[in-house]
Parts: structure tokens; C-alpha cells; sequence
């Protein structure tokens, strides 16, 4: 098994090169409904990462015994230690492969000599229909003194998109098992492990499961933690706006970007002017950021992760199995810190939940003020000052305890 | 610290909810005289009510009143005889104090929309109580709703600030206050953990059945009940919000945390000697001041101040126990009035619309005389849009035909790129080698026809010369020189040198500008054969002049031909190093 595996993958991920090279012929570009496609993607993608001016990498990881793959991107380390069968004859993975640097420079960079590979890796999780791109106002800060990695989640972004099943359970296990399948892949040991939205909820998953692996868990405006209030009492809703809403109760939470067809990247433009705002880069860019049509082409693909979200939640986006049940039987070992935005619909009292119910270990709760739910995007100056600042203290811990084991050795 | 209010309509009812809620637990920030309040339509009513102090009270009954009078006809707000603009006005000159405008003069900012550039403005200079009122009734007015012509402020038109910024934002520090549940700091907690969230006009709204009904009730009113549960909830969410953010405390003890917080870094040694100086007085801990832990128990089980809940309680009660209104509330009267409103409405339109023009009356030259400037301005508008893109046409066409002929008589085998976009040129120098008749490869005849207006003799080169800036009289100035390849660019200024380095540029600009002086000293010596201009999208005048020029007349024609075969290679060079 361990030797078909590779040869396995390296023959998955041909097909899917080809799928992605292979731009979209002249008459599909025409008789589609939604104008998008993995490579807009892709090129939209490239652009919003334009501000790391190709310092990193990315890479199809294969998760799942290689029947789906996590479209990852690193800074300061490396991802071609990846067994994915012959790294040399394989065709380059994706189309936008940013590697400027040389093969030998990165593993000198990646060398055990270098400063930054003794510092414990930060993996970044994005949230409900978005992908690495969104990230694009921090990687460069919180990437200064450590390896980085982050990646799409399956069913979401560059990612493969599988079908869930529909039990809430299984799709959490599904999630974390992708999660530790990459990990593998990636061959890390432990690291930072940082979740937004529905990122949290399958970051405290994961840390429940693999205690050992996360060094510490930060949750950014995490999805899916608090129970769902008992409704008050409040006088019924006129006919039409019940009628309304039972109409699209069974439709995906974003099924309208995608039934708009042509219009869809409108829609989002339209109703989302905010998010321009949000992620405009740091050094005023001229040209137009293009989250709206990052978001677009993340979004009007098939749903995957987002029936999988739906499967997760209860009507008005509550948690089918809220994590403040299970918070309880997470590891004391897991350090934990809870980042809120003040003005985020995300309530940060569940934060202070957490912290009662888990008083046998770290957790810190902290919320930025003036920010909504894309805390990092809103203010990245104080969002990665803060990430950065609790990854020392990991580095720090990391070193303390080892030099610790290296005195009790030599004492005894 | 500032205070936003969004535009909601009648829903502003909330923001006098959260209004009360700031005067009775933090009125050291509404004394504070960096305080500065912004609003755009309902929300400017309220910030103005807070700033001068206005009765509460008062101001609810002011409020409910209107909307009792919006429901009370069969189409609500809609129907004739409800004149929004005109209770409004009644509502303010009552309400407001004789010094309101001085008060509010830079200290409330009131967004609204201008109506001929539809541009965002944000006013806060009043010079009296009229003008202050004009902005409110500016800020307010919803084109249609409130009627067809829009109200002017200090003689220019605006309209609802709704449309253009919703929630305007003075700094980082300002505390935004919306009705409507979404990423705001005060506003109604939804119990929804709905991700979708859409933003219209600077206010996020969460995808929520409440606020698809809230939204609906902003401009139809909802029973005065509904309307007090509204202003409950803004003096609940206003106190939430002071708590979480510590901000309830006695007077002496938030002056010296503001002084802290308003004194930049820099000017640590201040803020310090300040706080030293006031503790020196006082040498309680706020976290021990027992005047302080007073007011936030206080707090935790306060309401609404008495004189807004009565004016609540007389505006239900007036609904539930009178019995007209109580009949007209049933369901089958309510039907009764709309199957006879076919037949009122006439009758009432009529009525109600003579007393309107009546008082209209003063204003309708004014009126009248804006309203035709508007539509005047909306035809020239239009007419200069047409006109716009027949020029835009037309030179783009001729460039196009310039090109294929110098390609294709050049590079036989180049096939050229009609669908090129070359609207962008600025000026443009290149020459074609013309002969008539197909033995170049031109690709179809049709092309040549605008050209071939004046009769070109056989064995003549012809060439399409530099456009010139002709408003730029100044010759020294650096003029553009871009030739084009249809498969890749080159841009070079002639009087500064290339842009881009590389040996191969350098010898392509030595080239061109050979060639332009060249082409500067035929065109001062010859008449054009034919000359055109037009302004391009910049609104600058561009003119072309083509020469026409025999070929056995002397050496410069030699060199012609020499030249642009040069020229046609080096722009086939590649242009990147």
C-alpha cells in the first residue's frame, strides 16, 4: 500500500494538471452560465499575492489517501520534501507555480542552521468561502520569523471538492482527517495552528483529536462554538417574509452568486462593497484589488465545503454540535488564545465561556477593537502583532523545555 | 469619542432609544467638547435632538405621532394626505431650542446627497435654526416618497444621504449605531449566527428575516408597540455597549480616563502629570470608587427614562383604547378601506393636492426654473455622450487602417490584428509604404476607402505624420512618441530618452527621433493632403495631417522607404530587455 500510494498520487495529480492547463475552449467560454473557472481562480489568487512578489511557494498536497488534494502555500519553508512520488519527472504542479528562489537556496533556507526553522511553523486555517487568498494583509508580517503555511480547505478555494457525506459528525471528522493527512504530507511535527470562522471550528476539532501536534490553537471569530439561544418570545413575521424565508431555507448559503450566472461578480461588488475596503493592500496599491472576483471565483465553483457547511449547521447558521459542549474535553496541554472582533456578529462572550470552562489551562481571550468578522483583514497592523507576538512565546516555551531535558540529561 | 446614526426611516425610534441611553449614563461624553455626533437622515434628527439637549420625551410623541399619522390611511405614508416634509418642519421649529444651530454648528455632521454630481457631502456650518432645519429636511428627504422636487440647503438641491453613505464615519474612534443587526458597534443582537451579510451604502446588514422585516418597516410604519420594543432594545443595546467598554462611571473618574485615552503617545509626560494631579485630589482606584460601582449596579437594571416610556405608553394606549382607531386596526375595515380607496382616492388626491400647490405657490418659479436647468443639463448630458463616441469612432478607424497597410506591406507573412485595441495612442508616428491596389496584401479593399479620398498617385509614399499637441504651444515639452506593434508596445519619450534600458530601445529611439525630425521638417515645408482632428478621451485636441510624397522627387524619399523598413524592424524588436 505504502508503495502504490505514491505512484498513485503522482498519476492523480497529471490528471488534474491537465484539467487546470487545459484553459476552457473557445465555446465553453461561451455557452457558460458563471464566467469562471480554476484558472480565473487561480490568476486571481496570483494577483491578491502579488504583495509577497513570489516569495512563496505553492503545492497540491494530496490528502485522503490521495483522492483529494489541499492547494497549500509556504513561505520560509518548504514543500518539496513532500513524498508525491518523483518530484523531478512530475509535471509542475498548478499552473502559477511561484518559485523564484533556487531549489538549493530554499534548503539552505530550510536548513537546520537557519534561525527560522528552529521556530515552531504557523498553520493558517481561512474560514467559510474563502481560501489562502484572504489572507493576503498578513502573511507577509506573521511569516517574518517562521515557516508558514496555509491552505484551502477541502470543498473550498483551489482545493479538491468532494462530496461530504451529510451526517454532521462524519463531515467534522472529514475535515480533521484532511487536516492530519496534510499535516503528514507536509511532514510537520508540531506546530501554531491558527482558524477563522468555520477554520476555528475545524481547528478546535483537530486540536481535540491531536492534542500533541498543536503547540497552541488561536481561533479567530470562530464559527460554531456557542449553542443556539432559546428563541424569545417575539411576535410572528408578516406572511411574505416567512413565506421568503422558508423558500430558501433548503438553497446553500451563497447558492445566488452562483444562479446569477454573469451577474454574479456584480452581485458581489454590489453588495459587498466593504470588502474592497478591508483588503486593499498596504501600500496603496493603484490597480483594483481583486478580492471581489477572488471571492467570486472561490464561490461559483460547485459547493462542497459549503454543503458541508450547511450539513454542519442548523437554520440561522448555528452549530449542528456546538463546540462549547465538547470544549471541556480538549486537551489542558492545548494552549488556547480567542481573538474577537468587537463588531463582529461572532458574540465574544462565548470566548469567556471557553475560558470558565477550561480553567485548568491557557486561554486568552482578546478583542480588537473596530473590527468586524474579518478581524485580520479589518486591522492586520494589531491582528499580527498579536499572532506574532504569541508565536515567540510558543518559541520561547519550545526552547525552555528542551534545554530543561537537555540539563536533566546531563545531570543524570 | 464620536457617535454615528444611520438612516432607517421611522425605525429611527431606536436611535432615540440609544440617544436617551447615552444622556443618562454617559453624559460626560455628550458634554465632552470634542464630541461630535453624525447622522444621515433619521439618524440626523436624532443626532441633532441629542446634541441640543431636546426633551425626550417630547421627541418620542413627536415621533410616534408621525408614524400614527403615516398608518392611518388606507395607502400608510403613501397616501396624499400625509406630508411628511411638512410634519417634520412643524416637529422641529417646536422642538428644537432657539440656539440650535450654534450648538450644532461643527459638532453634528449631517450626510446627505447632492443632486447634480450625486456625490456624498457632509455638512455641519449652520447659521441659523432655518438653515439647520433645511439640512435635516434635506438629509431626509427620499426622492418620490417625500416628494418629487428635492429641498435645497444654502441654494443647492440634496437629497437623502441614504443613497450615498448611510453611516458616515468620522475616525477609528467613531461608535456606529444602526437598527439594523450587523457589523455595527451598537445595534440589535439578532440571534442569528448567519455568515451572509450584505453591505448597502456603509451599513452592514446581516441576512436575517428580522432585518428583511425591519427594513420593510422603515419606510411603512409598524404599530406603535413594535416601534416602543425598538427603542426599548436601542437603550438595552446602548447600555451593553457602555458596559462592555467600561464607559459607565461617575464624572470625576471618566475625566481622567479620557484624559489618558485622548493624550497621544508622544505626550506621555502630560497625560501622567494630569492623571497625578487628579488623583492627587481624589485617591480612590476608579475600580474601587464607590460612586462608580454605584452607577454600573444602577445600570445593570435600568430602562428607558420615564418621560420616553410615557410618551410609548400614550401612543399605544391612544391606539388600543380609542375606538375609531380600534376599528379601523380590524382586519375586515382595513379591507373596507382599501376596496373604497379607489373610489376616496380621487377625491382625496384632489383635496389634498390644491392645499399642497397652494402653498407651493412661492416657490414654483425657483422651482420651476431648477427643474428646467436639471432636464437642459440632462439633454446636453446625453447629446455630448453621442458626440463623444462618434469621434471616438472615427479615429479609431483611420488608425487602423494606417497600421495594416504599414504591416502588411512590411511583413508579408503578418497577418495584421484588427481587433487590436488602438484607442490608445496619444500621437503616433509611422509610415506606410501605400500603393493602391491589392499587390501589398492589404487584406480587404474595403479598408483603404478613407484614405482613398484623395486620389493617390501610383509610386507615391504617403505617410501618416505626427499628431501634435496643438494646445500645448510650448515646443520644448516632451512630446509621446508611441509606435505600435500589435503584438507588443513601445513607448518612448523623445526629448527624455527611452524608459527602459537596453541596447536595442536605445537604437529604436535614435531611430524614431531621426525619423520624427525628419517628419517635423516635411510637414513644415508641404501642405497636407488631407487633415483632421478630433478630441480624444482626455479632451485634448489631437490632429493628424497626412503628406503625400512623390518617390522620384529627391533623396528624402529613398531615405523614406529606408526608414521605415528600419523603423518597421526595430518595433518588431522585442520591446523588454
Amino acid at each position: 500500500m505504502a508503495d502504490s500510494l505514491p505512484a498513485q498520487n503522482a498519476q492523480l495529480q497529471t490528471q488534474h494538471v491537465e484539467l487546470e492547463v487545459d484553459r476552457d475552449s473557445w465555446l465553453r467560454s461561451w455557452i457558460r452560465w458563471k464566467p469562471t473557472s480554476r484558472v480565473m481562480l487561480a490568476e486571481a489568487e496570483h494577483k491578491l499575492l502579488h504583495i509577497l512578489s513570489g516569495r512563496y511557494q505553492g503545492r497540491y498536497i494530496p490528502v485522503t489517501g490521495g483522492r483529494n488534494r489541499l492547494w497549500t502555500i509556504c513561505i520560509n519553508g518548504s514543500l518539496h520534501t513532500i513524498k508525491t512520488g518523483d518530484a523531478e519527472n512530475s509535471p509542475p504542479l498548478g499552473i502559477l507555480h511561484h518559485q523564484t528562489e533556487d531549489k538549493s537556496e530554499l534548503h539552505t533556507a530550510n536548513g537546520d542552521t537557519s534561525p527560522l526553522a528552529s521556530n515552531t511553523p504557523l498553520v493558517l486555517i481561512h474560514g467559510m468561502g474563502g481560501g489562502v487568498g484572504l489572507w493576503s494583509r498578513n502573511l507577509a508580517t506573521i511569516s517574518q520569523d517562521r515557516a508558514l503555511y496555509a491552505f484551502d480547505l477541502l470543498g473550498f478555494g483551489r482545493s479538491s471538492r468532494p462530496n461530504f457525506s451529510y451526517e454532521a459528525d462524519i463531515v467534522e471528522e472529514q475535515f480533521v482527517q484532511s487536516v492530519e493527512d496534510w499535516r503528514e504530507a507536509v511532514g510537520l511535527e508540531n506546530f501554531v495552528l491558527l482558524g477563522h470562522s468555520l477554520g476555528g471550528f475545524v481547528a478546535a476539532g483537530y486540536a481535540m483529536k491531536y492534542p500533541d501536534r498543536v503547540k497552541h490553537l488561536v481561533l479567530v471569530d470562530p464559527w460554531g462554538f456557542p449553542e443556539r439561544p432559546a428563541v424569545p418570545q417575539q411576535r410572528p413575521f408578516p406572511l411574505w417574509v416567512r413565506a421568503l424565508a422558508t423558500l430558501l431555507k433548503p438553497f446553500n448559503p451563497l447558492a445566488v452568486v452562483r444562479a446569477a450566472g454573469p451577474w454574479g461578480p456584480g452581485l458581489i461588488r454590489r453588495f459587498r462593497p466593504d470588502l474592497e475596503v478591508k483588503f486593499a493592500g498596504l501600500e496603496g496599491r493603484e490597480e483594483e484589488i481583486p478580492v471581489f472576483d477572488y471571492i467570486y471565483h472561490c464561490n461559483a465553483q460547485p459547493p462542497s465545503g459549503e454543503t458541508a457547511f450547511s450539513t454542519l449547521s442548523i437554520p440561522f447558521g448555528w452549530a449542528k454540535n456546538p463546540m462549547i459542549r465538547r470544549i471541556h474535553e480538549m486537551s489542558p496541554r492545548v494552549p488556547l488564545t480567542m481573538i474577537y472582533g468587537s463588531r463582529s456578529w461572532v458574540d465574544s462572550s462565548t470566548g469567556y465561556q471557553v475560558k470558565y470552562l477550561r480553567n485548568d489551562s491557557h486561554v486568552d481571550v482578546q478583542i480588537i477593537k473596530g473590527a468586524g468578522h474579518h478581524v485580520y483583514a479589518e486591522k492586520p497592523e494589531e491582528f499580527n502583532t498579536l499572532v506574532r507576538k504569541l508565536c515567540k512565546t510558543v518559541d520561547e516555551e519550545m526552547k525552555n523545555s528542551t534545554q530543561h531535558r537537555e540539563d536533566v540529561g546531563s545531570t543524570q | 469619542m464620536n457617535i454615528s446614526f444611520s438612516g432607517c426611516g421611522f425605525l429611527g425610534i431606536y436611535h432615540v432609544g440609544v440617544a436617551s441611553c447615552f444622556r443618562v449614563h454617559a453624559p460626560h461624553l455628550i458634554s465632552d467638547p470634542d464630541f461630535k455626533v453624525l447622522g444621515a437622515s433619521a439618524g440626523a434628527l436624532a443626532a441633532v435632538c441629542l446634541v441640543t439637549n431636546c426633551p425626550l420625551g417630547e421627541v418620542t410623541s413627536y415621533w410616534l405621532r408621525i408614524t400614527s399619522k403615516a398608518r392611518a390611511r388606507a395607502l400608510g405614508p403613501l397616501h396624499p394626505s400625509f406630508h411628511l416634509v411638512r410634519l417634520l418642519k412643524d416637529g422641529l421649529n417646536t422642538i428644537l431650542p432657539a440656539n440650535a444651530y450654534e450648538i450644532c454648528t461643527n459638532k453634528v455632521y449631517i450626510s446627505m446627497t447632492r443632486v447634480s454630481d450625486r456625490a456624498n457631502v457632509t455638512v455641519s456650518q449652520f447659521e441659523s435654526n432655518e438653515e439647520l432645519i433645511e439640512a435635516l429636511l434635506c438629509s431626509a428627504h427620499i426622492p418620490f416618497y417625500s416628494g418629487l422636487l428635492p429641498p435645497s440647503f444654502k441654494g443647492v438641491r440634496y437629497v437623502d444621504g441614504v443613497l450615498t453613505d448611510n453611516l458616515p464615519v468620522f475616525d477609528e474612534n467613531t461608535v456606529t449605531v444602526s437598527p439594523f443587526c450587523g457589523e455595527t458597534d451598537i445595534c440589535p443582537d439578532d440571534n442569528s449566527a448567519n455568515f451572509l451579510h450584505i453591505n448597502l451604502a456603509n451599513t452592514s446588514l446581516q441576512c436575517s428575516s428580522n432585518n428583511l422585516y425591519r427594513i420593510s418597516r422603515s419606510l411603512f410604519p409598524p404599530h406603535p408597540e413594535v416601534l416602543s420594543e425598538m427603542c426599548r432594545q436601542g437603550f438595552d443595546d446602548a447600555l451593553k455597549y457602555l458596559q462592555r467598554n467600561a464607559l459607565i462611571s461617575c464624572v470625576r473618574h471618566f475625566s481622567i480616563k479620557s484624559s489618558i485615552s485622548q493624550c497621544p503617545a508622544g505626550s506621555e509626560s502630560t497625560s501622567t502629570s494630569d492623571y497625578d494631579s487628579e488623583s492627587d485630589h481624589d485617591d480612590h482606584d476608579p475600580d474601587t470608587c464607590h460612586e462608580c460601582k454605584k452607577k454600573v449596579q444602577v445600570a445593570l437594571l435600568d430602562s428607558l427614562p420615564p418621560p420616553v416610556v410615557g410618551a410609548l405608553q400614550a401612543a399605544c394606549d391612544s391606539v388600543n383604547s380609542n375606538l375609531y382607531t380600534r376599528l379601523t386596526n380590524r382586519k375586515c375595515f382595513r379591507l373596507l378601506s382599501l376596496v373604497t380607496s379607489p373610489l376616496l382616492l380621487p377625491v382625496d388626491v384632489v383635496y389634498n393636492y390644491t392645499f399642497r400647490i397652494l402653498e407651493w405657490m412661492p416657490y414654483i418659479p425657483s422651482d420651476m426654473r431648477w427643474a428646467v436647468k436639471e432636464i437642459m443639463w440632462i439633454i446636453h448630458w446625453i447629446k455630448r455622450k453621442v458626440e463623444h463616441h462618434h469621434q471616438q469612432y472615427m479615429a479609431r478607424y483611420t488608425c487602423q487602417v494606417a497600421i495594416n497597410d504599414a504591416y502588411a506591406s512590411e511583413e508579408p507573412g503578418f497577418i495584421p490584428d484588427i481587433q487590436g485595441d488602438l484607442a490608445t495612442y496619444t500621437t503616433s508616428t509611422y509610415f506606410e509604404k501605400w500603393q493602391k491596389g491589392g499587390e501589398s496584401g492589404i487584406d480587404s479593399p474595403k479598408d483603404i476607402i478613407p484614405l482613398a479620398k484623395y486620389d493617390p498617385l501610383s509610386k507615391t509614399i504617403s505617410r501618416v505624420s505626427q499628431m501634435r499637441h496643438m494646445l500645448e504651444e510650448d515646443c520644448h515639452n516632451p512630446i509621446e512618441v508611441h509606435a505600435r506593434n500589435p503584438h507588443r508596445d513601445f513607448h518612448g519619450e523623445i526629448s527624455t530618452g527611452p524608459p527602459i534600458g537596453g541596447n536595442t530601445i536605445d537604437e529604436m529611439c535614435e531611430q524614431l527621433v531621426d525619423t520624427f525630425e525628419h517628419c517635423l521638417h516635411e510637414a513644415n515645408q508641404q501642405e497636407a493632403v488631407l487633415a483632421y482632428y478630433y478630441l480624444d478621451e482626455n479632451e485634448k485636441l489631437k490632429v493628424t495631417e497626412i503628406f503625400s510624397m512623390p518617390a522620384d522627387s529627391s533623396d528624402t524619399g529613398i531615405t523614406e522607404g529606408q526608414e521605415s523598413k528600419d523603423v518597421a524592424r526595430a518595433m518588431s524588436l522585442p520591446s523588454s530587455p
